[in-house]
């Protein structure tokens, strides 16, 4: 039974109007359905998604959601001057390395520096750090791949931090790290 | 059924356009009201919590981008709702990092590993004809064996095509998705699993005479 596609796949609005209601939706893609692999797992899927809501266990990760917002109303790339996007057409693929947060991530004893990978042509990083509710505990652009935290910046024991690291290439782009998270085992000595 | 358009995707839409204070906070809204459907669709992409955020983080990036312009492709039509249509869009922006980072994977249907998609085709083939084809097309036996059971898959391919397409994707889920009977009495609409069993035993039962008149009444030969 191979799988045969003459047709084009399903909108994501056929897609969600079949989920939410089933034979009554277009007879065009209960046909496509029956013959698309790709798109029946989609809708598969997406069901299972739609099913499932209730059971999940979010409160573990409001605080972590609430990171990832803040560090996109903050993130460089979202700023005005960098919004040349096309407007039809996904953005291309870049080609351009994303910097490597290195350390710290995990559990950790000590809280030396942030240090990351260098991305070619880069000529500033922006390294900034969140509390475990994505508030910006501290922030920072250094031309180096690694930066002292500032001593008055209060690291609770015991509970996640998260930090991201973005780099500035040609052209004034700015390219972000995976959002990182690491737990500081023991308080930081006095400086 | 929520199939009108949200109230906090409203205040988005009509937000004055670029990064201002208005969009920003009809953003927080809209971000808020959904932060948690749009986490459990990345989690359900990949199970690494790093992983997870920052699929989280690429969906509300790509979803902000160009002053919202993939949430005005929303369009209610009544009685699809937003969350649904929200799933699918931020399942596809996860997908879509996914293979940004590591390439398309093969195409694999709901059922995953071909063995036991496989397994699942055969049983369909066994539960029409009374014999198992593959079972009988052993190399040690008569090289007829293999014909016919190459036959009766062809035939059944066949048969198969000129169901109408409601009965083609029964079979589908059932056998090539592996799914369940209350699954599929969900995706389908249908009130309870009985009525897909029904249903099954019916479509059976049109292939069968299908069979038989194209001199098929069973794998044997």
């Amino acid at each position: 039974m191979p799988v045969e596609k003459s047709e084009a796949h399903l909108t994501a609005l056929e897609v969600a109007a079949y989920v939410d209601n089933g034979l009554v939706a277009a007879a065009s893609a209960r046909s496509h359905l029956a013959e698309c692999d790709e798109c029946r797992g989609e809708v598969i899927a997406v069901a299972r998604l739609a099913r499932t809501g209730s059971r999940y266990r979010w409160k573990t990760l409001v605080p972590l959601a609430a990171a990832a917002a803040l560090v996109l109303y903050l993130a460089p790339w979202q700023r005005p001057s960098d919004s040349t996007a096309p407007v039809l057409r996904e953005p291309g693929v870049t080609t351009i390395v994303a910097p490597t947060p290195i350390a710290p991530r995990g559990a950790v004893r000590a809280l030396p520096a942030l240090t990351w990978s260098s991305v070619p042509l880069a000529d500033r990083y922006e390294v900034t750090l969140f509390d475990k509710d994505g508030s910006v505990l501290w922030e920072t652009q250094t031309a180096d791949t690694t930066a002292v935290v500032a001593s008055t910046v209060r690291i609770v024991v015991g509970i996640p931090h998260y930090w991201k690291v973005a780099a500035r290439t040609e052209q004034g782009r700015w390219v972000a790290s995976d959002l990182t998270s690491f737990t500081l085992s023991r308080a930081r000595p006095p400086r | 059924m929520g199939a009108a358009v949200p109230p906090e995707l409203s205040r988005l839409l009509e937000a004055p356009p670029g990064v201002n204070k208005d969009s920003d906070e009809a953003w927080a809204g809209f971000v808020a009201a959904h932060s948690r459907l749009m986490v459990r669709v990345a989690r359900s992409i990949d199970h690494d919590h790093d992983a997870v955020m920052d699929a989280y983080a690429y969906v509300l990036e790509h979803l902000r981008a160009d002053d919202c312009r993939r949430l005005k492709d929303y369009t209610p039509d009544g009685r699809t709702k937003f969350t649904t249509w929200l799933v699918v869009v931020t399942r596809r922006l996860c997908l879509d990092l996914l293979r940004r980072r590591y390439g398309r994977a093969p195409l694999a249907s709901v059922g995953g590993d071909p063995t036991v998609q496989r397994a699942m085709r055969r049983r369909l083939v066994d539960l029409v004809t009374g014999a198992d084809p593959d079972e009988i097309a052993t190399p040690d036996k008569d090289p007829t064996h293999s014909l016919n059971a190459e036959e009766v898959r062809r035939t059944l391919a066949s048969a198969m095509s000129h169901l109408h397409a409601d009965d083609r994707l029964l079979l589908k889920l059932r056998f090539d998705d592996d799914l369940s009977a209350p699954e599929i009495a969900r995706l389908l609409g249908l009130p309870t699993p009985f009525h897909v069993y029904r249903r099954l035993t019916l479509v059976f039962g049109e292939l069968r005479r299908a069979l038989r008149e194209r001199g098929i009444h069973g794998a044997e030969p």
